[in-house]
């Protein structure tokens, strides 16, 4: 339990198992836990045992799309912090996102090591 | 007083002084005489009675009673100085002096002495002594009686005849002065009034009334004054109207437009008016006394034979002629008018007037020019009207057809003759037209003035022909129509020309439409490949940035080091490419927030350094924070092209990056040291595809449209970019308005 209170929990949901790793590496190199959805379906599921800090999500997935799963949570937890981590790089995604969806925050892939370790330490706010 | 009264009184009183000294003298005279007369008388009656009284005495020789006699006639007239007797023979025999009977009187007491009368002197006076014989002669009495009381008596008599004279003179005198009076008192009324003529008082008549001469002159004198009081005023009221009309003519003279001189016989003028100086631009001492040909021809030539005027005096004619002159550089074109006439000190004299027509030349040329030209326009109506390819007639609000042009022959093919149709009804010479309802359009423009536009297709004769028709009022000064234009134009080419565009033109809408179609899949798929190419790039730069953070060779960093660049320059073409779509599609979007700026060059810094670090370039931030307004990542974007481009084009030296608040912007400058741009090309370096030249395409890479992007961004933005070089380094300013803090 102390150990949920000083190492953040991510849960990162993406359709592409490569991405999925990758950001998995990436924030367990910047010593966060990780939480791994494949797809909408998944992550709704395990949210509700893991209870992550911070939710990444993609948006272009099959079966359901990302901006669903994002409503779904926020219906069940209002205060749970996601970003959008996508590579739809569109300056009216964006907008969306930020602004009609109100996500925390929109990280466009290819995203930087550094810029991903530092935009989740900002959000779980280890910052 | 009046000399004339004076003499007139002075004559008559001269003349009443003549008659009473005359009358006083005679009568005097008279009057002594009978005094005297009368004196002798009564002598020698006392002596006569004495004589009888004493006669008888004496006869008886009785001395006393002769005594007593003269006694008492001595006392009964004292005038008797004495009384003697004596007898026939001179005896004295009685006397009456006391002393004696006197010597000297015995000679005269003898009887042959004896008259009536003896005068003689004593010493008491003059004595008269008369004497009287007795009764025959026998004795004598002798009566001495003084002539005093005689004397006296005349005396008196003549005092009382001067104070008579006298009072007869005082009265003459006054009488004279009544009647010098009386008849000079006209006269001066006369003298009085010709006084006041001659003082040119003529108002007050001369008060007489006499019906005498004078009464009869002063009237006449009084009519004179009337009609002389007349007279002047008749002349000063003449001379009131002449110098009024001599005043309107000096004024008419000078106000006049025209020029006016007057020449003597000597060409000299003697006269101008102001509008002659004027026109001539002269003075009036530079006109006075000069001729009028050396003015209007010039100086040093005798030209008085060029001058008309002798001509005209003798022939006593007005002439006129035109005339140029050279005045301060201008030509003047003058009209001069001349006519004699002798002023009234019988000198002949010649009147210029002289017109400036050089405006009224001018305006008859242009008329004359636009007459031509109106001519020339007429002719090139014409011309077009016929060889326009439009049908037009012209009718009259009746519809009588007043003109026709070539084409309209042309286009009825022949079938309608000019000569023919002319004054003809327009519908008898087109039956048609009525079919078509053309006489309701008629109706309509003649009602409301308005052109009217149609477009008909019409059976005309064997062919059908499309018209395009204009049905053009002509209205009267009232504004009421009076003729109609109809302008005719045959559109079968043209119809079926339009028929084919119309072709041409749905063709071409369904490529348009096909094109757009195509234009946003283009966009659609570029979006979405920029997608699909960003998951795998994703993997490759993050799996590779992860294995530079793993404890590999040196040798095999270097090449994961080359994948990721290249990588991250993949990344960057993609969302170049993403963008310079969104540009195009003016869909360039803008997430505005606060900002840092130096948050955000930080940033990009950071991200940037390695590859400066590999080529030793410092890069030196001197960034406040300055908040603003913009969009996060596009502004990041913006440095972040900025910068690579200053590393990748210098080799040594540094990069400077400075930022600070101008006019509410804020101005950041990144500067280096490089390669620099040549000035020609400054400019341009933010031209969509730019490249300096192909080889440092080859050398620097780049798709040429980081700058296009950048200003397209910066400019979304509201703000500037521009670039500075001189040859050696560049500096690339970035203007961001500030939002103004409320």
């Amino acid at each position: 339990m102390n150990n949920s209170a000083l190492i953040k929990k991510v849960m990162v949901v993406d359709d592409e198992p490569d991405t999925l790793e990758l950001v998995k590496l990436v924030l367990e190199s910047g010593g966060f836990e990780t939480v791994l959805a494949a797809s909408g379906m998944e992550a709704l599921a395990s949210i509700v045992n893991t209870k992550p800090d911070l939710v990444l999500l993609d948006i272009m997935m099959p079966d359901m799309d990302g901006w669903d799963v994002f409503r779904k949570i926020k219906e069940k937890y209002p205060e749970m912090p996601i970003a959008i981590l996508t590579a739809k790089a569109q300056n009216i995604d964006k907008l969306l996102g930020l602004h009609v969806l109100k996500a925390d925050d929109y990280i466009t892939k290819p995203f930087g090591k550094n810029e991903l370790i530092n935009k989740v330490k900002k959000l779980t706010g280890l910052e | 007083m009046s000399s004339l009264r004076f003499k007139i009184i002075i004559s008559t009183l001269f003349i009443i002084l003549l008659i009473v000294t005359g009358s006083y003298v005679v009568i005097q005279d008279i009057q002594s005489g009978i005094i005297e007369g009368e004196f002798r008388d009564k002598g020698l009656l006392l002596a006569n009675n004495l004589a009888a009284q004493v006669t008888t005495p004496l006869l008886v020789n009785d001395l006393i009673e002769i005594r007593s006699s003269i006694k008492n006639n001595k006392n009964n007239y004292p005038d008797i100085e004495y009384v003697y007797v004596t007898d026939s023979e001179g005896i004295v025999l009685v006397h009456t002096f006391e002393n004696g009977f006197p010597k000297a009187l015995q000679e005269m007491a003898k009887p042959s002495n004896f008259i009536d009368e003896h005068v003689f002197n004593t010493e008491n006076g003059i004595i008269h002594e008369f004497d009287a014989p007795l009764f025959k002669n026998i004795g004598y009495v002798h009566v001495g009686v003084s002539e005093n009381m005689v004397r006296a008596q005349i005396l008196e008599a003549s005092r009382k005849l001067l104070l008579l004279a006298v009072s007869s003179v005082f009265l003459g005198g006054l009488f004279a002065y009544f009647i010098g009076r009386k008849l000079t008192e006209p006269i001066e009324k006369l003298t009085e009034g010709a006084n006041r003529i001659n003082k040119g008082i003529l108002d007050k008549s001369i008060d007489i009334n006499t019906k005498d001469e004078l009464g009869e002159l002063a009237k006449t004198f009084n009519e004179m004054a009337l009609s002389l009081n007349q007279k002047i005023n008749d002349l000063i009221s003449a001379k009131e109207q002449t110098e009024s009309a001599e005043k309107y003519l000096e004024t008419l003279f000078n106000s006049i437009k025209d020029g006016i001189i007057v020449v003597n016989t000597s060409h000299e003028i003697i006269k101008t008016n102001k509008s002659y100086l004027k026109i001539m631009g002269l003075g009036e001492e530079q006109v006075l006394g000069r001729t009028c040909h050396e003015i209007m021809y010039g100086t040093g030539k005798d030209l008085k034979e060029i001058c008309s005027i002798d001509n005209l005096m003798q022939k006593n004619e007005n002439i006129r002629f035109v005339h140029e002159i050279e005045v301060s550089g201008t030509t003047k074109i003058l009209d001069l008018s001349c006519s004699a006439f002798t002023d009234i000190n019988k000198n002949d004299n010649i009147i210029l007037v002289i017109r400036d027509i050089t405006q009224q030349k001018l305006l008859e040329e242009e008329n004359i020019a636009f007459y031509n030209n109106i001519k020339y326009l007429k002719e090139f109506n014409e011309e077009i009207l016929n060889n326009v390819n439009l049908a037009i007639h012209v009718v009259d609000k009746d519809m009588n057809i007043l003109a026709v042009n070539d084409e309209l022959v042309r286009l009825s093919r022949g079938r309608i003759k000019k000569e023919v149709v002319i004054n003809k009804n327009l519908y008898e010479v087109y039956p048609f037209l009525k079919e078509k309802r053309a006489n309701m359009e008629y109706e309509h423009v003649i009602k409301t003035g308005e052109i009217f536009l149609s477009e008909e297709k019409t059976q005309y004769y064997d062919e059908i022909i499309y018209t395009s028709t204009s049905k053009i009022p002509i209205k009267d000064k009232n504004g009421n129509v009076e003729k109609i234009i109809t302008v005719i134009q045959d559109v079968s080419d043209r119809k079926k020309l339009e028929e084919e565009l119309k072709d041409s033109y749905e063709e071409l809408k369904l490529t348009y439409s096909k094109l757009n179609e195509l234009y946003k899949l283009k966009d659609n798929f570029l979006s979405n490949i920029s997608h699909e190419l960003r998951t795998p790039l994703t993997s490759v730069i993050g799996y590779t940035e992860l294995m530079i953070g793993e404890n590999i060779t040196s040798g095999q960093r270097h090449k994961v080091e080359i994948i990721l660049r290249n990588s991250k320059r993949l990344s960057r073409l993609i969302r170049a490419l993403l963008d310079t779509t969104l540009i195009e599609s003016n869909n360039l979007q803008l997430d505005m927030q606060t900002v840092d700026i130096n948050e955000l060059i930080m940033l990009v810094a950071e991200d940037l350094k390695t590859m400066a670090s590999t080529k030793n370039l410092p890069i030196i931030i001197e960034v406040p924070h300055l908040v603003t307004r913009g969009d996060r990542d596009r502004l990041m974007q913006v440095f972040s092209n900025i910068l690579d481009n200053a590393i990748k084009f210098t080799i040594t030296g540094e990069i400077r990056i400075t930022a600070g608040v101008e006019n509410e912007s804020v101005h950041i400058k990144i500067s280096d040291t490089g390669v620099g741009i040549p000035e020609d090309k400054v400019e341009r370096v933010f031209d969509r595809f730019y490249q300096m030249d192909s080889s440092s395409t080859r050398k620097y890479g780049g798709t040429g449209l980081g700058l296009w992007i950048s200003k397209n961004i910066v400019e979304a933005h509201g703000g500037k970019i521009w670039a500075e070089s001189k040859n050696r380094g560049s500096t690339f300013h970035i203007l961001l308005p500030k939002p103004v803090k409320k």
